[in-house]
């Protein structure tokens, strides 16, 4: 860039900023990013689980479901998309810190895939009546809205440098934070319907949560 | 950047120095590659500073420095790209000739009265009366203008833009 006498002036207003910014180098109270995300999503799940509840109400079955495979199936796949979301989260509000998407959500891949193996993929995909899908992924989305937004607020404490995958991020767990809370009153026990429709209304939570964010959580 | 978050001045004033020379040339190359006006390098420079000081607690020293930085001045500049090409897309950019040219009145108003151009002026939104009466009646320059008005020479030039096109449609009708 060429040396203008505006240029000379523009420089030495960096110069002196650099001066100022030096005088107040020192210890900052440093965010406590891994706290504020912990407690952040276990309110989320509170928050999630009281929307569920104001939607519906637990499955009649309960106890018997709870001895099947079926709902320890769902909230196993539900716990695993948790633990890799937030692991993405957290890596994601942390600058230069590179976020390993594949290796963190293979877990729940491949417990899915597993239950559709065994089951098969056509079994019960429709699920238990005629307004299964539009039921689970409505009650899913309302459910993931609360964590949604608990999830930016929380992502504000970090350093987010990539808003959109930063957003997705959050939405992904807020809606596997959403799915978990379903899973109390999600009457479809089928492996392929979990793998489909629960994963359809995580996904577009987390396409919420990625167009959202930039306005959200800008520094 | 150690120095930094230790309270370490005089390490701390020369990493930020060094740091703002690489920044200089990465900024420069990256606003001339988004085909943005690199007289802004300056102004994104200055956001990075202030960014990687007031975010400085964030960087692990356990973990290496560059890819932080970079993660920072890549967020920064893509900011400010966003910001720089929104600003360019609200300036009008017209050469002198063709300012001088709007300022030449119209051989087919020249008929018009004083007291018409007045009506015609008094029909405008208060900003743009006040624009065209400091600019074409009273013959300041927009830099005079924008002085008097308390506006930035740009919005002076863009409110006389709008004003003419404006003044153009009511005559039109008239």
């Amino acid at each position: 860039m060429m040396k203008t006498p505006h240029n000379v002036e523009r420089r030495q207003q960096t110069a002196d900023l650099i001066s100022r910014l030096a005088e107040k180098s020192g210890p900052q109270l440093k965010p406590l990013l891994d706290q504020t995300l912990v407690g952040a999503t276990m309110l989320a799940l509170v928050g999630a689980v009281a929307t569920v509840f104001v939607i519906t109400q637990p499955r009649t079955d309960l106890g018997l479901a709870l001895t099947s495979w079926a709902m320890p199936f769902k909230a196993s796949a539900m716990s695993l998309l948790i633990g890799g979301a937030f692991a993405m989260l957290r890596c994601s509000a942390m600058p230069g810190c590179a976020v390993r998407s594949a290796s963190l959500l293979l877990p729940v891949v491949l417990l899915l895939g597993t239950g559709v193996a065994i089951e098969g993929p056509n079994a019960g995909i429709f699920g238990a009546h005629r307004f299964s899908i539009l039921t689970c992924m409505g009650t899913i989305i309302l459910a993931s809205i609360v964590p949604l937004a608990i999830m930016l607020g929380a992502l504000r404490r970090g350093v987010p440098t990539r808003l959109h995958a930063s957003g997705a991020y959050a939405g992904i767990l807020a809606g596997a934070l959403g799915g978990l809370a379903y899973s109390i009153t999600c009457i479809n026990d089928s492996a392929a319907f979990v793998a489909l429709w629960y994963v359809a209304a995580i996904a577009i939570v987390g396409a919420v949560g990625a167009i959202v964010a930039p306005k959200l959580i800008a520094w | 950047m150690r120095a930094g978050q230790t309270g370490s001045r005089a390490p701390y004033e020369a990493f930020l120095v060094e740091l703002s020379a690489s920044l200089r040339r990465i900024i420069a190359h990256q606003l001339f590659c988004l085909g943005l006006n690199a007289s802004e390098t300056e102004d994104v420079v200055q956001e990075v500073l202030i960014a990687v000081h007031s975010r400085r607690s964030s960087w692990d020293q356990k973990r290496p420095l560059l890819p932080w930085l970079n993660a920072i001045t890549r967020y920064k500049i893509v900011d400010a790209a966003r910001r720089l090409r929104r600003t360019e897309a609200r300036n009008i950019h017209l050469t002198d000739n063709e300012w001088e040219r709007m300022f030449i009145a119209d051989e087919a108003h020249v008929h018009q009265s004083p007291t018409d151009v007045d009506r015609l002026v008094s029909l405008l939104p208060g900003k743009q009366q006040a624009v065209i009466r400091a600019v074409a009646l009273e013959g300041h320059s927009p830099e005079q203008a924008a002085r008097h008005l308390g506006m930035s020479e740009g919005a002076v030039r863009v409110a006389f833009h709008r004003s003419l096109i404006r003044l153009a449609a009511i005559g039109g009708k008239a």
